[in-house]
Parts: structure tokens; C-alpha cells; sequence
């Protein structure tokens, strides 16, 4: 119970009590931390989804590059594969030139040495995992050899272990193609479909298709789209003129590029682009306000009388106006585009710069930043866009791949008019689709 | 200005009552976090951070309680939050630590200055149960709740705050002798 009274007491002393604090702390402080807050929430969210996207597709990928690439299944599944030619079986049998080879040392001897399997049977049994690649190999350099009317012999690269099959002895030393001796990467010959396990090849056609450069193509043709926005604050109460706002701007390419080595590409190509932005300005303004009052003030030597005093001051009102912006540009431009392709770790992954000189199709409205805003004056304007970019390639099918791109682009265009350059960076995400052809 | 007035006014974002807010209980809840946190810089950040905790939750206030009363719950859960994050390991004591009482009229000639004195000089886990069961009211039950920790803690921790005043009370009243 004395407790409680003790209690009592300490709680009428202690619970009222207010304490003083420093300057820095003040209602405009918390309010310009609630507003930081909030800003900070804004800008969270759409970057978590954007990461949390880019995590999932890249897992996915992933995925899909492991189960691409498994070493168990790989050369089984190569190994299935057979390739014979018509007409070349018998020549097969006797002509050294055009026999299937076990084309490295590690072969054994016996295997060398036996000579029942031509290719005409093509078909392959062996259970071991040996087979690595089907190898091509010409003694001239177009693929034809004049004596023997048949231009290519067809080799397969054995290795790691004794292989119970029936092949010819390599006599010839082969320059390896797509050769992979630690059986490890899934290697091809052009050959579209993994299930189809037998592919005969035309007599006389097989020169075009079969040549190596076909497949080294430089050429690719690539599809973006690119979308990204920016948010204008400015809640310094210290500025006459504040602007809170949104832009967005959606990109559409189309390039050609070119393989220039090293994994780098350049191109050039056709694009279009909006721009878009939405907002709301505001002025504050301190008015001079003069305020005049009046009273009475009675005189008390007789006669008795009153006199009415005026007193006029002047005070500073601050005065609020606000308004609505909004503006839009369309313009048309051509991107001179570069693009490196690197791997990282077992990802591959790609960073794109590009320049869009351009015009202006159709602008309306006013153009703001954070301090300003002004109209656009003119409907044909120069334009120029940057575009930074880097993101994971995925392959989605054979020649074909897919790029996500987290950017930055700036647009920037000068009104002919005024001579004035205005310009924003806008931050967003883009998606990209390659095609080697 | 009601309360109400003031609410509504604030969840509409009006200046004017957020003003109002800030000027009427702002020095009240920086006492209360002057006696949980661990300085007067400390407790500033509390209390801006209580503030706009308390602007961005008053709608949530369903006026069950005064006003005050709601906004010293937001900063208190704020304070155990930062004290929590700090680690602190709660110890308990043994039954006959718990027994120990302050003497009579312990608190009855003391300044107000000197009872917040010895209360903010208290060490961290004897000060936020001390300030929570003695001087805002919770019940060891809630506490325990509010902090994550047993009950008996915290009426070890209690005691333990008890004890400290006692010795700094006694300390007090020689020295005023003395002199």
C-alpha cells in the first residue's frame, strides 16, 4: 500500500512534466522526416518488385542453363545420335578418307583396330559415356575431296573410356570441331531437334549445309522495349517555386547489329518513344498586408472628450497558389548502339549503352524539373537519349535470346525556339529479344 | 480545439492541427522519452520519430483512451523498440531483493529535477520497467508483454530499480544533513 502511495506521488510528479529541447527539434523537422519517409517508402517498392523479378527470372535461368548443361545426360544424349550418308556406305568400308574416326589418343588400340562398323549402319550402341561431338572433317578446305566424290568424312571423338563399338581406324589427324573433351557442354551441329536421332544427309546438298561459317553468323537483329519513370520532389519550404511530379517515358527499338569480336556489338536501328509527365506546382509568396485599428480615447480634462486614434501596421502573410502540370513528346529517333556480352559466374549477362539522336513528332504542355517549369514551345525539337543498361541474358530457343535490362535513360531535347536544352534521367526496366540469323 | 477537432484535422493533414498537436504534448513526450532513452539526444530522435509514428497512425486512434494517453503508448513502444534493439540482457533477482521497499515519504520532499535525476541515472533495464510500472502505470503482466520478457523479470528488474533509488535517496538525504 506504500508502495502504491509512493507510486502515486511519483507518477503526479513525473507524469506531467514537460522537458525542453533543442532548436533542431521542431514540428517543420518531423514533418520533413515524415515527408523522407514517405519518399523513401515511394521509391522501395517499385525497386523491390523490379529486384525481386530480376531474382526469380534469374534463378529461372538458371535453371534452365543447369538442366541445359548436366553433365549425366549431355553425351548420352549426343551419343544417340547418328549421322549417315547415302551411297557413302560401301566407300565407308574401304576408303580411309571417309571413314568414322575416333579422332584422340585416348582411344584404345582395340578400337582402332577393328573395321566392321561403316557408316551406312550409322546407328551407335555403345553404352558407355564416351561420344562427345560429331566431328566434320575436310582434306580440303571446301569440304569436297576430288578423288573420292565424297566431301566429308564423319568423325566421332571418343575419349575417357574403352568404347565396345565397331569403328574404323582414324588414320587422318582431324581438326576438332565443337569439340568438348570434357564431355561437359552440350555441343551442336545445327541440328535443331535433340529427339531425332538419325539424320540422313542429301547427296550434293550437304555443302551449304554443312558449312561451319553458318553457324558463326555475325548478324543478329534485336526488339526492345524499355519503360522507366522519375519522381520530382521538392518540399523545401525555402523555395519560392516547388514542383511535385511524375514522368514516364516508354522506348521501342529496333536495331541491327553486328558481331565486331570479344563478344561486342554495334548497330544502329529505328526507334520511337513517348515521354509523359504529370504534376503540380506551387508559389509561395509573402504579401505585405496593412492592418488599421481603430479606438477611442477619452480625454478627461473638461470638456470631457474623445479623440479616435488610427493605428495602421503592416504584417507579412504568406500566400499559397498551386497549379497543374503536364506535358507530352513523341518523338522518332536512331540509336547508335554498342552491347558487350559477358558471363559472370555461369550467367551471361549484357551491358548496353546507346545513343538516340532523334525528333520530336508532338509535344504539348509544360516541361518541369524539380526548381522550374516552362512550356514547350515548339512541336519539331532536336532530341538525344542516352541509354545505360545491363541485365542477364536468357536463351529461349536456338539463335534466340532474351534480355532483362534494369536502365537508366536520359532524354534530352532542345527547343528550337527558345535554344534551351532541357533533359531528365528516368530509371526503369526493359526487355530485350536477340535473334542471330 | 477538441481533441477530435484535432484528430480529424491531423488525419486530413491539416498544418494547422498538426501544429496544434506538436505544440500542446510535445514537451510532455520528450520527458517521457528523456526517462527511457539514454540522452537528451537520444530522446530527441525518439520523440521525432514517436511524432511521426503518431501522425501516420492517428487514424488508427479510436478514442478509447484520452489522446495523451494514446501518444504516450505510441512513444513508450517506441523507446522499449530502440531499447530492445540494443540488446539489453534482462537479469533477474532473487525473491529477497523483491521484498525490499522504499522507506516512507521517500519521495515526498524530494524535487521534482532529483527524482528524474536518479531515475534517468538508473541503468537501462531497472529505468524502462521503473518508468513503466511506476510512473505510466502498466501492469508487470503488459510489461513483460511489451518488453518479450518473463514476468518475474520483470518484477526483478523492478526491485532492482528500487533498491538503487533507495541507496541515491539515502545518499540524497545524508548529504542534506551533512550539510
Amino acid at each position: 500500500m506504500e508502495n502504491q502511495r509512493l507510486h502515486s506521488e511519483l507518477r503526479d510528479k513525473l507524469h506531467d512534466l514537460e522537458s525542453p529541447f533543442n532548436e533542431r527539434v521542431s514540428f517543420e523537422a518531423v514533418m520533413k522526416k515524415r515527408e523522407r519517409k514517405k519518399r523513401r517508402a515511394i521509391l522501395w517498392i517499385p525497386s523491390m518488385v523490379v529486384v525481386a523479378g530480376l531474382f526469380v527470372v534469374g534463378g529461372l535461368g538458371m535453371l534452365w542453363v543447369n538442366t541445359d548443361q548436366a553433365p549425366e545426360t549431355a553425351p548420352q544424349t549426343t551419343f544417340s545420335k547418328s549421322i549417315s550418308k547415302p551411297k557413302l556406305a560401301k566407300k565407308g568400308a574401304t576408303d580411309n578418307t571417309r571413314k568414322l574416326t575416333l579422332g584422340v589418343a585416348s582411344a584404345s588400340p582395340e578400337i582402332a583396330s577393328t573395321e566392321s562398323t561403316v557408316l551406312s549402319k550409322g546407328k551407335w550402341t555403345s553404352s558407355q559415356r564416351v561420344v562427345k561431338v560429331l566431328r566434320i572433317e575436310s582434306e580440303s578446305p571446301s569440304f569436297v575431296d576430288p578423288e573420292t566424290e565424297s566431301p566429308v568424312s564423319i568423325g566421332v571423338h571418343i575419349a575417357e573410356s574403352p568404347v565396345v563399338n565397331e569403328v574404323n581406324v582414324p588414320t587422318n589427324t582431324h581438326k576438332d570441331m565443337l569439340c568438348d573433351p570434357q564431355g561437359l557442354e552440350s555441343v551442336s551441329l545445327g541440328i535443331a531437334d535433340p529427339a531425332k536421332t538419325h539424320f540422313e544427309i542429301p547427296e550434293g546438298e550437304y555443302e551449304a549445309q554443312w558449312d561451319p561459317t553458318r553457324l558463326q553468323s555475325k548478324w543478329y537483329a534485336e526488339l526492345s522495349a524499355t519503360t522507366g519513370s522519375s519522381v520530382v520532389i521538392n518540399f523545401n519550404e525555402d523555395d519560392r517555386l516547388s514542383i511535385l511530379g511524375n514522368m514516364y517515358h516508354a522506348n521501342y527499338h529496333g536495331l541491327i547489329l553486328k558481331d565486331v569480336g570479344r563478344g561486342v556489338m554495334l548497330g544502329a536501328g529505328l526507334s520511337y518513344g513517348e515521354m509523359v509527365g504529370t504534376g503540380e506546382w506551387r508559389i509561395r509568396e509573402f504579401e505585405q498586408r496593412m492592418n488599421i485599428d481603430s479606438y477611442d480615447v477619452v480625454v478627461m480634462i473638461p470638456p470631457v472628450q474623445s479623440v479616435r486614434v488610427y493605428d495602421t501596421t503592416y504584417s507579412q502573410v504568406r500566400v499559397e497558389t498551386v497549379g497543374s502540370l503536364n506535358y507530352r513528346i513523341d518523338k522518332f529517333a536512331i540509336p547508335l548502339a554498342a552491347r558487350y556480352h559477358f558471363m559472370l559466374g555461369k550467367m551471361a549477362w549484357r551491358l548496353a549503352g546507346q545513343f538516340n539522336p532523334g525528333m520530336t513528332i508532338k509535344t504539348s504542355g509544360d516541361f518541369f524539373s524539380n526548381t522550374e517549369y516552362s512550356a514547350i514551345t515548339t512541336q519539331h525539337n532536336l532530341t538525344m537519349d542516352v541509354k545505360l543498361a545491363v541485365g542477364p541474358t536468357i536463351s529461349i530457343y536456338k539463335d534466340w535470346l532474351l534480355i532483362l535490362e534494369p536502365n537508366l535513360m536520359h532524354h534530352a531535347f532542345r527547343d528550337l525556339n527558345s535554344g534551351v536544352t532541357r533533359g531528365k534521367t528516368l530509371t526503369g526496366f526493359g526487355v530485350s529479344v536477340l535473334h542471330n540469323f | 480545439m477538441t481533441e477530435q477537432e484535432l484528430v480529424d484535422g491531423c488525419i486530413r493533414e491539416d498544418r494547422i492541427c498538426q501544429r496544434e498537436l506538436w505544440n500542446r504534448y510535445s514537451k510532455k513526450i520528450m520527458s517521457l522519452c528523456l526517462r527511457y532513452c539514454n540522452s537528451q539526444e537520444e530522446a530527441e530522435d525518439a520523440l521525432m520519430e514517436a511524432y511521426v509514428k503518431i501522425y501516420d497512425n492517428l487514424s488508427k486512434f479510436r478514442f478509447q483512451s484520452s489522446l495523451e494517453t494514446w501518444m504516450r503508448r505510441v512513444a513508450v513502444n517506441l523507446c522499449i523498440n530502440k531499447i530492445r534493439a540494443r540488446k539489453h540482457i534482462w537479469t533477474s533477482i532473487t525473491e529477497d531483493e523483491y521484498r525490499l521497499g522504499y522507506n516512507d515519504d521517500a519521495f515526498e520532499h524530494m524535487q521534482v529535477d532529483q527524482i528524474m535525476k536518479m531515475v534517468e541515472a538508473l541503468p537501462v533495464g531497472y529505468r524502462t520497467v521503473f518508468n513503466m510500472y511506476a510512473i505510466e502505470g502498466y501492469s508487470h503482466k503488459d510489461i513483460a508483454e511489451m518488453l518479450g520478457i518473463d514476468e518475474g523479470t520483470s518484477r526483478s528488474q523492478f526491485a532492482k530499480a528500487r533498491k538503487v533509488l533507495q541507496q541515491q535517496i539515502e545518499k540524497a538525504e545524508g548529504g542534506s544533513r551533512a550539510s
